[in-house]
């Protein structure tokens, strides 16, 4: 061999050396090589006729290549008379794998860099390279990369073979049995402008989007999928039908209106029922809604402590019963909330707890009663100076949404080591620095209702839900007080002063009284503009204070 | 009249005149001084100290001969949305001790996020003197979609001196009853003081009128037993 004959070898021998593989229609379509854990048994190959007529597995072997040495070795004979229809899947797993392969057999593959193929006599029918394996005598020009443990690589669409093993194969939830891509598949996802986690100040309407898309190759009909929205509590609440055709890969975003009126939290799951449908997984999502605010609130801030002394937040449970805050947290305006660090934390009614980041430094520093708890995390260092609004005192509960969140004004330099005593419990979000008083004492009065607090006047707040309401609704009135309150009256006036109807007295709190729209001779009223009235009584009958809302109240609803 | 009973409870939207609302009804010149051929009035009252709920109007009447006629806008507007009036009024006043008024109008309430509601109008009001006291009767009639409501207002008025004491009664469509007292006194004809309480809205009222050339300006408080302070002026211009 002359020198030009040499080259001419030696620049194609790595052509010689590729794999020739013939088009027989067999391809592997899914391979499920590392399953979390131990892989025994749970191992899966996925084989595809993807010829126009039956195929006959005779004399047909699937080998496997191990990455780190030479050859092939055979993992599976195929066994005489076994035929794979046109378009129909034929799968080899163990015996663990769901559903039960077509051929049970141990399939001892490795986690990569390997390779399988599938052969009759010496035709190579397919190749793949997997888990990152690179050397081009085992792979279809490039191999598949490596894939999370619990992943499978798989044809996407199903059967598709273009000679790359990179192109052909992407990573996939595990479809043992199934086609990779399914011909009828709705997936309901709720939409960007619908949080996941939300919390309703009041009981009402919630107005949820959610996409419904068309994962699979078929056109879904309009009118074919049912979007239905389950609460957990009471069972579906809400349901529609996709209202026009959506073609493959297209999405339809369709409106559910859900009526949550208990106080709570509510689990919902929105399904797409498709009776066709071929994927489960991508039917439901999960959605979690808190009707109400756990009475919670941030009673006091010490956003300035003296010079070795820990900053702290003092939290207030206002309600008349437990409440369990294990797991919630707190933050400032940044979206970075430290979780107080309690295995369970159940605060009792009317009882003070404390928030800081070195409990046994705030001991040793000012007076503490009660609890005092430190938190996970980074302690969120709320500022002091700013003029009306220094900062924010963000509390969230376990799905991130907020319970009780106020600003409070910045401090002047004589004002350290003084706290700020929160005086109006039902001011939200606000800059309003009438919401704060300045402690009285240095250090301030973590766990106990500081002098300022003491000295604020006893309140009663209403929160009316939904405002407009539509005959035949019910108005729910929220009363809520600080203590000193004995009774809340409610009633409703038209605007000449004229009394319609009472709605009710509480008498202890937090309490919901309910209005049906009725005035005191069981008519319901005109619809029109009305004002409810909330008046607070001490326990020998002397009115604090009236609470005034304006209240729409509509015949039919739009 | 008062089997016509309404299947619904509720008020009408009054015109935000500082001196009806004080003496309780429409009590026209009494307590003012001579009526005027032509008159525009406008109006405001901030309603119970509410940011946002307040009531605003205007009217406009006269006289060819003996057939008075008005018309009138009103509005009552809030966070939650609106109410309005608007009326027309035709009568007949053959002399000065008669009056009689028909009136007919439409009300529109719109809530927000509901489709507005309208509702027809119709009246009647009534005024006739006898020597010291004048009595009168005004009836307010409104059908809604799915009922009608009626309202009646019957008022006395006694002058003695430069004073006068206006007692009015109001029935509603439940044919619940509330009465109501008022004094008006005049100084030098120019200066009106009114004080007044109605048992049926709970509330003490209080205003002067002043009147200057073909102006007159009045100013009232309302103070409700519960709902708080509400405060409003009127200004008139005649000739």
């Amino acid at each position: 061999m002359g020198g030009g004959a040499r080259f001419l070898f030696f620049l194609f021998l790595p052509v010689f050396c590729l794999p020739h593989v013939v088009d027989a229609g067999v391809v592997v379509n899914e391979l499920y090589y590392d399953h979390p854990g131990a892989d025994a048994g749970y191992e899966f190959v996925e084989l595809l006729n993807t010829a126009d007529a039956a195929v006959s597995l005779d004399g047909v072997a699937l080998e496997f290549h191990n990455g780190t040495g030479e050859g092939w070795t055979v993992l599976w004979q195929a066994p005489s008379g076994l035929v794979v229809e046109s378009g129909s899947l034929f799968m080899l797993g163990g015996d663990l794998v769901l559903p039960l392969p077509d051929i049970v057999t141990a399939m001892s593959l490795q986690n990569g860099p390997d390779a399988i193929r599938i052969v009759h006599g010496v035709e190579i029918l397919d190749v793949v390279g997997y888990g990152g394996l690179d050397d081009p005598a085992y792979v279809e020009t490039l191999g598949v990369s490596a894939v999370d443990a619990g992943q499978s690589i798989a044809r996407t669409p199903d059967g598709r073979d273009t000679g790359d093993n990179a192109s052909d194969f992407v990573e996939s939830a595990p479809t043992p049995g199934r086609r990779n891509v399914a011909r009828h598949d709705a997936s309901a996802t709720p939409a960007p402008e619908t949080p996941t986690h939300a919390g309703l100040d009041h009981a009402g309407v919630d107005r949820l989007m959610v996409d419904l898309e068309n994962r699979g190759l078929i056109q879904i009909p309009a009118a074919a999928v049912v979007i239905s929205v389950f609460d957990s509590t009471v069972g579906d609440i809400a349901s529609t039908v996709n209202a026009s055709s959506i073609v493959p890969g297209a999405t339809e975003r369709v409106a559910l209106e859900v009526s949550l009126s208990a106080p709570g939290y509510h689990w919902l799951t929105i399904e797409a029922r498709y009776p066709l449908d071929e994927r489960a997984a991508n039917d439901r999502a999960s959605l979690v809604r808190r009707v109400g605010r756990p009475p919670l609130l941030v009673s006091e801030v010490m956003s300035a402590p003296r010079d070795g002394c820990p900053q702290f937040v003092e939290l207030y449970n206002a309600g008349s019963t437990h409440l369990d805050i294990t797991g919630f947290s707190i933050r400032d305006t940044r979206p970075k909330p430290a979780v107080i660090a309690a295995d369970s934390l159940i605060v009792g009614p009317r009882e003070f707890v404390v928030v800081t980041p070195d409990p046994e430094v705030l001991r040793s520093c000012v007076r503490v009663d009660g609890r005092v708890f430190d938190v996970d995390g980074t302690w969120p260092s709320f500022n002091k100076s700013g003029g009306s609004f220094a900062d924010s005192v963000v509390v969230m509960d376990t799905f991130a949404i907020s319970v009780d969140a106020v600003a409070y004004p910045g401090l002047k330099t004589d004002q350290a080591d003084l706290s700020l005593e929160r005086i109006d419990l039902f001011a939200s979000e606000t800059r309003r620095s009438a919401v704060w008083s300045l402690s009285r004492e240095r250090g301030g009065s973590p766990g106990r209702m500081g002098a300022s607090a003491l000295a604020s006047p006893p309140r009663a707040a209403c929160e009316v839900s939904p405002n407009p309401f539509f005959a035949g609704d019910l108005l729910r009135v929220a009363v809520a007080s600080t203590d000193g309150v004995a009774s809340v009256s409610v009633r409703i006036y038209d605007p000449s002063g004229r009394r319609v109807a009472d709605i009710g007295t509480a008498s202890s709190f937090p309490a919901v009284l309910l209005w049906d729209g009725r005035s005191a001779d069981g008519e319901m009223v005109r619809a029109g503009i009305f004002v409810l009235a909330c008046e607070s009584f001490t326990s020998d009958g002397a009115r604090v204070g009236v609470e005034k809302v304006v209240v729409g109240c509509a015949s039919h609803s739009p | 009249m008062l089997a016509f009973a309404a299947a619904d409870a509720g008020a009408r939207i009054d015109f935000p005149s500082v001196a009806d609302r004080t003496v309780g009804i429409r009590a026209g010149a009494d307590g003012f001084g001579p009526e005027a051929p032509w008159s525009v009035e406008t109006g405001d009252v901030e309603l119970f100290g509410i940011a946002g709920l307040r009531v605003a109007g205007v009217r406009a009447r006269g006289r060819m001969g003996a057939v008075p006629a008005g018309v009138s806008l009103a509005q009552l507007s809030s966070p939650v949305g609106t109410e309005s009036r608007a009326e027309a009024e035709l009568g007949y006043r053959p002399g000065v001790r008669w009056l009689c008024l028909a009136r007919t109008g439409i009300e529109i309430v719109s809530i927000t996020g509901a489709p507005a509601e309208q509702a027809v109008l119709a009246g009647f009001y009534s005024r006739a003197e006898a020597g010291r006291i004048t009595a009168i009767a005004d009836v307010d009639v409104i059908s809604r979609a799915d009922a009608r409501e009626i309202e009646v207002e019957i008022g006395v008025v006694g002058r003695i001196g430069s004073a006068s004491i206006i007692a009015t009664t109001h029935f509603d469509g439940h044919a619940v009853a509330s009465a109501g007292i008022a004094v008006v006194s005049r100084f030098a004809g120019r200066l009106a003081l009114l004080a007044g309480y109605d048992d049926g809205t709970e509330t003490i009222r209080g205003a002067a009128v002043v009147s200057l050339s073909r102006w007159r300006v009045g100013v009232g408080v309302f103070q409700h037993a519960v709902l708080g302070v509400s405060q409003g002026v009127t200004l008139t211009w005649s000739r």
